[in-house]
């Protein structure tokens, strides 16, 4: 499943980089690698199994807790 | 890709479809059904406010988004704070109407399928809109529109034999308290959500015309969900508010003659089309904050990576839809508006204190 994936974000990044390198975007080639490492490193993490918290939870704690203090 | 340029009346349809969005198959204030057709003026006339505050805005800075509004009044560093913060808000939008649309399919046509399956041909046709540009956004948006208050107009006639005006009653049952604050739920999560246009006002071809073709988009969207849920009531009455989805339930009791019956795929499909448009505007004002937050030259190329994010974080959005239900009514009122009503305002009185020479008016 991880290799699929990594596959998946290597594939994405040789259909695009290409463009971007020839017309010397080089802004633009850090930006979108570094979005795509994001997006591989959590995809990494749910592939793999890994309990990241869900974000509406997050702010329901957060707000009742909120709540609570006040 | 700023030659890019779309009409007022192109940014009215968006503005529609972009509020009736996922709001159409899982309405927020549900606690208040039976008179939610009323709220929603109601919530209508906030929304209309909030929209006045953020247009007052782009007014006071003509032909800037958002990010570079932020840029101008707080200073390089706040402002790009800040846009995170906004970047973060369309992020969550548009996951959390995926996340919905999702959980619709799931659970009412195609109720075997993996999530996976679901999500990745939509975020691929998402991806493959925005890469065409808000220019083709705006135009394929028109028949799409256009196709659902078709729908919405002729559900009058096609819910005539069951609609039962007692289903309507009680009237006017809440106290008053329940009624600002489920009016307030409904003004910021379809019609303050609007905000998000801020960033892309900038690319209408008239500027002076922006602030009648918002208004315009709001008050239509208004009146057609207000329609909607008021034939809703009228057919399920007490029950419906009971149902998570009570739109797409209500088109299942459709039946002309025993001929015309299990309508509800088609209802379900032309809001999955407003869902797509909401979904790609929000995808597609991430890439344009993001270019603008690190000065990039095209958006381009951030349109994969994006949707990638959406894609990941949909998955992460709710646990279950019960959650969401819970979170709609008790943090959503004060997430919207912070986001819809407190940072463009603060924004604003800034600005205004900030003066300077940003008063010339683009006429």
């Amino acid at each position: 499943m991880i290799i699929l994936i990594v596959l998946v974000f290597l594939g994405l990044f040789l259909y695009e980089a290409p463009g971007l390198v020839a017309e010397e975007y080089w802004r633009e080639l850090a930006v979108f690698t570094l979005l795509l490492l994001l997006g591989l490193f959590l995809s990494i993490l749910l592939a793999s199994g890994v309990e990241l918290p869900y974000v509406e939870s997050v702010w329901l704690d957060l707000f009742t807790g909120l709540k609570k203090g006040l | 890709m700023d030659k890019e340029r779309i009409s007022p009346r192109q940014l009215t349809f968006l503005v529609i479809s972009f509020t009736i969005g996922s709001w159409i198959v899982l309405p927020s204030g549900i606690e208040a059904w039976q008179n939610l057709w009323l709220i929603m003026f109601l919530s209508l006339g906030q929304g209309l406010g909030f929209a006045y505050l953020a247009l007052l805005l782009f007014r006071r800075h003509p032909g800037k988004t958002l990010f570079e509004i932020h840029e101008i009044v707080y200073g390089p560093l706040f402002g790009k704070l800040f846009s995170l913060l906004f970047l973060w808000f369309f992020l969550q939008t548009g996951a959390g109407a995926l996340a919905v649309f999702v959980t619709l399919l799931k659970t009412t046509v195609f109720t075997t399928t993996p999530d996976l399956a679901l999500l990745i041909p939509w975020v691929i046709i998402v991806v493959y809109g925005c890469r065409r540009g808000i220019e083709v956004i705006a135009r394929s948006n028109e028949p799409l529109v256009l196709a659902t208050i078709g729908l919405i107009i002729a559900s009058v006639f096609l819910v005539l034999n069951i609609f039962e005006r007692e289903n309507l009653l009680p009237l006017f049952n809440l106290p008053l308290s329940a009624v600002l604050w489920n009016s307030l739920g409904i003004a910021v999560f379809p019609f303050g959500q609007n905000v998000l246009f801020l960033m892309l006002l900038p690319k209408v071809n008239q500027p002076q015309k922006v602030m009648g073709a918002v208004f315009r988009g709001m008050v239509l969207a208004g009146l057609l969900l207000s329609l909607l849920q008021f034939l809703a009531v009228g057919v399920l009455g007490k029950v419906g508010e009971l149902f998570v989805f009570p739109t797409y339930e209500f088109y299942r009791m459709i039946n002309i003659g025993e001929v015309l019956t299990r309508l509800e795929l088609i209802p379900l499909l032309n809001f999955l089309t407003m869902g797509f448009i909401k979904i790609m505007l929000c995808v597609y004002t991430m890439a344009v904050g993001t270019a603008q937050l690190f000065n990039l030259r095209a958006v381009q190329p951030l349109f994969f990576p994006l949707g990638i994010l959406i894609l990941l974080l949909t998955r992460q959005i709710y646990p279950s839809i019960s959650l969401h239900l819970q979170y709609i009514k008790d943090v959503q009122p004060y997430f919207g508006l912070f986001f819809c009503l407190l940072l463009p305002l603060l924004t604003l009185g800034m600005s205004f204190l900030r003066g300077g020479p940003q008063r010339e008016m683009a006429s």
